[in-house]
């Protein structure tokens, strides 16, 4: 995931943008951490086994809860869980957190994205909770 | 104890709700199961269970789900994944090919307990209900706290996922042995500007 700060017409997308902790898991392998402290992008997913697209019912699901989007203070941060199946139909779990390392700048766009490839099917519904 | 929602309907209007379904305070019952049937129409489900006090020590909280043709399933269809943080430090346990989820440790020395300080306490996220072409798939965290080993709080992240694709239309949290005592549930359906999946 990347933010936007100018809505939409560009996602923040540095070397060292973003921050991020990942820990979950899969059924085969067990335990699994992963952590970046400068990316591109906060991962949504964990890479040991990833999103597949080989078996028809691979499928990723997802709540992410975006944290101080308006910033000011303090700088933007996410935390989620997601629940999926690699290609090998490998019951795979995460939860995770990052954070927009630059500065207290407030979020008005998200940008998901697969790391390659596209996006087939599925439903995304964001929410603002006040 | 089953609950229908016979008659439930789905909001008007264009714009995402969150919805209570259903909230049920059990309280001196002693029931064996709670079983939710999930209305259609909604992007997912939660549900929070909370101040759960059973009649039983040392148990696990199991979560089964049904569709249509099978009242519950208890097939060896279940895929669950959790890590549970407690003094003792973590654990990650997984299960392929189970009879249910569990929403905490199965070890029994770790197990729920039965005091007024051991209620039990969960946030279960229903991702694919009634969902035909994606497998179902559920997280959940969960705390309590064990007073019989020592007073040691455990905090649980659950992950899961049938490994067939059903259309799953009820959820049930079945504690692995003796009864629920009191407690609540609360059963939300999150439903977006498009009507649901």
């Amino acid at each position: 995931m990347r933010f936007s700060f100018n809505n939409g017409a560009s996602y923040a997308a540095g070397a060292s943008d973003y921050a991020w902790a990942l820990w979950g898991g899969n059924t085969t392998t067990g335990a699994i951490n992963q952590i970046d402290a400068a990316d591109t992008g906060i991962l949504c997913s964990q890479t040991t086994n990833g999103l597949g697209s080989t078996n028809p019912v691979n499928s990723y699901a997802a709540r992410i809860l975006l944290m101080n989007p308006f910033g000011g203070r303090m700088f933007p941060t996410l935390q989620g869980e997601h629940v999926s199946l690699d290609g090998g139909a490998v019951q795979t779990w995460a939860y995770f957190s990052g954070i927009y390392r630059i500065a207290a700048s407030g979020v008005n766009g998200i940008r998901i994205m697969a790391s390659t490839g596209n996006l087939t099917q599925g439903v995304f519904s964001v929410y603002g909770i006040n | 104890m089953k609950i229908e929602n016979p008659d439930f309907r789905l909001p008007e209007g264009g714009t995402g709700k969150r919805v209570l379904i259903c909230e049920i305070n059990i309280a001196e019952l002693s029931v064996a199961a709670m079983e939710f049937n999930l209305p259609n129409g909604f992007d997912f489900f939660e549900v929070l269970i909370r101040d759960i006090r059973l009649t039983d020590d040392d148990v696990t909280m199991n979560m089964q789900v049904g569709d249509s043709t099978n009242e519950l399933i208890s097939d060896n269809i279940y895929n669950w994944m959790m890590y549970r943080s407690s003094l003792a430090g973590g654990e990650f346990t997984s299960a392929v090919d189970d009879n249910r989820f569990a929403l905490a440790p199965t070890g029994l020395a770790l197990g729920i307990g039965n005091d007024l300080n051991e209620g039990f306490n969960s946030e279960v996220i229903i991702h694919n209900a009634w969902n035909d072409r994606v497998f179902f798939h559920m997280s959940a965290k969960s705390v309590f706290m064990d007073a019989s080993v020592s007073t040691d709080i455990s905090h649980s992240l659950i992950g899961g996922g049938l490994s067939v694709v059903r259309q799953i239309d009820r959820i049930s949290f079945i504690p692995s042995s003796g009864n629920f005592l009191s407690g609540i549930f609360k059963v939300y359906g999150i439903t977006g500007a498009t009507g649901g999946a």
